[in-house]
């Protein structure tokens, strides 16, 4: 088959031909569909371009060793989102030697009463929505971006995260509060 | 439509973010032949040396018996 042929399939079908016939022409052709899309979420919370050149090669290797394992159950890209953030997190988690990665570790914060509305967040200005990003924990960066970037359900990101749904519900309802109170720490003008 | 402003984020990042290295895809490639290999070394060769092990293993045992000399009853 030509490569214009293989880029015709879907995910599903390259990665069963792939793991069929191990041809790697395959491998490549979603190497180069999702390469740039996993560069862009490892810069995104890597914040450095040579170790998100690294963690996205670790990244496709990972996804190599692993390609038995994809159910099908999700979207490919999906799959390769929860492996992508997962990496991200533990990298960030080794080098810099914390735990504490979601505002719920940092600080006990009460439950919560009232839900942040999701247009609120997603109406956020885009510069903007950077800054706030910027400035709260990794962990509540990536659940957002889990939720609203690639509109991972609660059950995918709980089993990227390995957590439990309650437990991603809980940090992604403290994550969008703390989104919020950043939001008007740097914008006062906007809270009503 | 509701305003998604996290996708236009994604966009706008993709964007401005430096182009991915072609030394990124070679060395993605490079680890693949890599795994690839071992993989079939194994294949190739893990059978043949359990076969090896197996039988040096059990070597004294699966020699087949001597016949008996019917003249030498060991008395």
């Amino acid at each position: 088959m030509s490569t214009q042929g293989k880029k015709k399939l879907s995910d599903a079908e390259l990665v069963r031909r792939f793991l069929s016939t191990q041809e790697s022409a395959y491998f490549s052709v979603l190497y180069d569909k999702y390469s740039n899309k996993v560069y862009s979420r490892c810069l995104s919370l890597l914040r450095d371009v040579a170790l998100a050149q690294d963690a996205t090669q670790e990244v496709f290797v990972k996804i190599y060793l692993n390609l038995s394992r994809f159910s099908e159950r999700s979207q490919f890209s999906t799959w390769v989102y929860s492996i992508t953030y997962n990496f991200c997190i533990d990298m960030i988690r080794r080098n810099k030697k914390q735990q504490a990665l979601f505002s719920d570790d940092i600080e006990k914060t009460p439950d919560l009463v009232d839900e942040v509305p999701d247009e609120e967040l997603m109406a956020m200005e885009v510069d903007r929505l950077k800054d706030v990003l910027e400035k709260i924990p990794v962990g509540d960066k990536a659940i957002l971006l889990m939720k609203y970037q690639d509109d991972m359900q609660i059950k995918e990101i709980a089993d990227a995260l390995d957590k439990t749904e309650s437990a991603i519900k809980m940090k992604l309802k403290r994550a969008k509060h703390k989104a919020q109170t950043v939001y008007y720490a740097l914008y006062p003008s906007m809270e009503a | 439509m509701l305003t998604n402003n996290f996708k236009n984020l994604l966009d706008e990042e993709m964007k401005a973010a430096p182009p991915l290295p072609p030394q990124i895809k070679n060395n993605v490639q490079g680890n693949l032949g890599f795994f690839q290999f071992i993989g079939k070394t194994i294949e190739l060769y893990l059978p043949r040396a359990l076969d090896t092990v197996v039988a040096s293993l059990s070597g004294s045992n699966a020699s087949p018996k001597q016949p008996q000399d019917p003249g030498s009853s060991g008395i």
